[in-house]
């Protein structure tokens, strides 16, 4: 009975690590590709790797006279689960996505000055999420 | 008895799960081995996980090919690199490379709405991914339906930079991303040659503007090479693009600051950016800019 145990302890771990690291990103990427509407599809950025109360930072070379949006999405749907702050190349805030107590599922922004803007996500209440990047001149 | 049973049970799963995760490691030894094949150094986990990110941060060839468009520039198939040339590209250096000159290519003939040219020049992407062990990324037929019923390439367009996206995310989670990084320099070279060749065939200003805006971008790129500094390719690549950053050094770029406003239209959140950017680019030094980025791409496509 005690070997039973054992290897149920095993078995646990081994399949929890295993749906832990699977986090399928991928029907994510075709929802939030699909907010893009008239925008074209530029990026994506996985939030795969972090817990609630972290946050990870990606970089993107953003255009003057450009518009680029942000789409949002989470493994559950939940629309507000993914939280994104914009800032541009001198670390200025530009935006978030959590305004006047609202959680925007994605952002649009109207770039006039180039430069390399940083976008820092993080998330609550979800396993992970993604964001995908579009323009439109 | 049903202790038995449970005890087989559970050693079955345990055996699939040993299975099925020596297979995976199968799969990544084979991948490492092309990784290496045209490398002399590997990088740190560190370095990787930094190169990942730069690699993000660098705009895929359609942001400068639409602006190509937007010039009134008319389709030139001429300057693009002949799609019939890759049979000559033999190393895993040169196949990646120039699968990154391809891609750089067929977005701008998506662009044009050429679906002749498009098949073609898709055919030879998936050639050349096949060739790199990514070619599960492009399914011709698919694209191809995609293509025959829409009266323009723009789903095909969407579609084929979700894959190139695809392919680079899959390439550094097999710890390839050296074959991400020749493909994305592969890129941004075709790309700039070609909006060289189109803004001062056209003498357009904005496309000047835009040229002169890669000041900032091949920061990035010499970032990224400098990551695989052991890789002799990467470091000829550096090299050479080092020297095209001494012209774009006297590029000035400058931007006045104004506080972003945000605002709700139809639901969304939209910022506006309320700073401006000044660029000084002048047409001669766009020539010299031109003339470096041919010569690099005339070694690079051979």
């Amino acid at each position: 009975m005690r070997l039973v145990k054992k290897i149920a302890v095993i078995v646990g771990v081994v399949v929890s690590i295993a749906s832990y690291a699977q986090c399928n990103t991928e029907p994510m990427v075709q929802k939030c590709s699909g907010k893009l509407g008239d925008f074209t599809f530029l990026k994506v950025y996985k939030i795969d790797k972090i817990k609630t109360g972290e946050s990870v930072e990606f970089s993107y070379v953003f255009s003057g006279n450009t518009s680029y949006m942000l789409s949002l999405c989470d493994d559950k749907g939940t629309e507000s689960g993914v939280e994104v702050t914009l800032y541009d190349s001198n670390r200025k805030l530009v935006s978030t996505n959590k305004l006047n107590g609202k959680v925007y599922p994605a952002i649009t922004y109207n770039c006039k000055s180039t430069g390399i803007y940083y976008m820092t996500y993080s998330i609550a209440d979800v396993t992970c999420g993604v964001s995908v990047l579009g323009f439109k001149k | 008895m049903k202790n038995k049973y449970f005890i087989i049970g559970l050693f079955s799963t345990l055996v699939v799960l040993i299975f099925s995760s020596c297979s995976k490691k199968q799969s990544a030894d084979d991948f490492s081995q092309i990784a290496k094949s045209d490398s002399s150094g590997q990088i740190s986990q560190a370095t990787s996980e930094l190169a990942g990110q730069v690699i993000k941060s660098i705009p895929p060839p359609i942001e400068m090919q639409s602006m190509i468009l937007s010039s009134g520039a008319t389709y030139n198939a001429d300057i693009l690199n002949p799609s019939d040339e890759a049979e000559k590209y033999s190393t895993n250096y040169h196949k990646a490379i120039n699968l990154g000159i391809y891609g750089a290519d067929l977005a701008y003939i998506n662009i044009y709405n050429h679906k002749e040219d498009a098949l073609s020049y898709l055919n030879t992407v998936i050639k050349l991914s096949e060739d790199l062990k990514v070619g599960q990324f492009f399914d011709f037929e698919t694209i191809k339906r995609v293509a025959d019923n829409n009266k323009n390439l723009d789903s095909m367009l969407n579609i084929t930079t979700s894959n190139f996206e695809k392919m680079n995310n899959y390439l550094q989670e097999q710890n390839r991303s050296n074959i991400s990084m020749y493909m994305l320099t592969g890129g941004w070279v075709e790309a700039l040659y070609v909006a060289c060749k189109v803004g001062l065939d056209k003498k357009n200003q904005p496309l000047y503007d835009k040229i002169a805006e890669q000041k900032i971008v091949l920061d990035q790129v010499l970032l990224l090479l400098s990551c695989y500094k052991n890789d002799p390719n990467a470091k000829i690549l550096h090299d050479d693009l080092h020297e095209l950053k001494t012209v774009f050094d006297k590029i000035k770029i400058e931007t006045v600051y104004a506080e972003p406003t945000m605002v709700e239209e139809n639901g969304q959140l939209v910022v506006k950016d309320n700073s401006k950017t000044i660029i000084i680019a002048p047409e001669d030094v766009i020539k010299e800019i031109s003339n470096s980025i041919s010569a690099t791409r005339a070694k690079i496509i051979g």
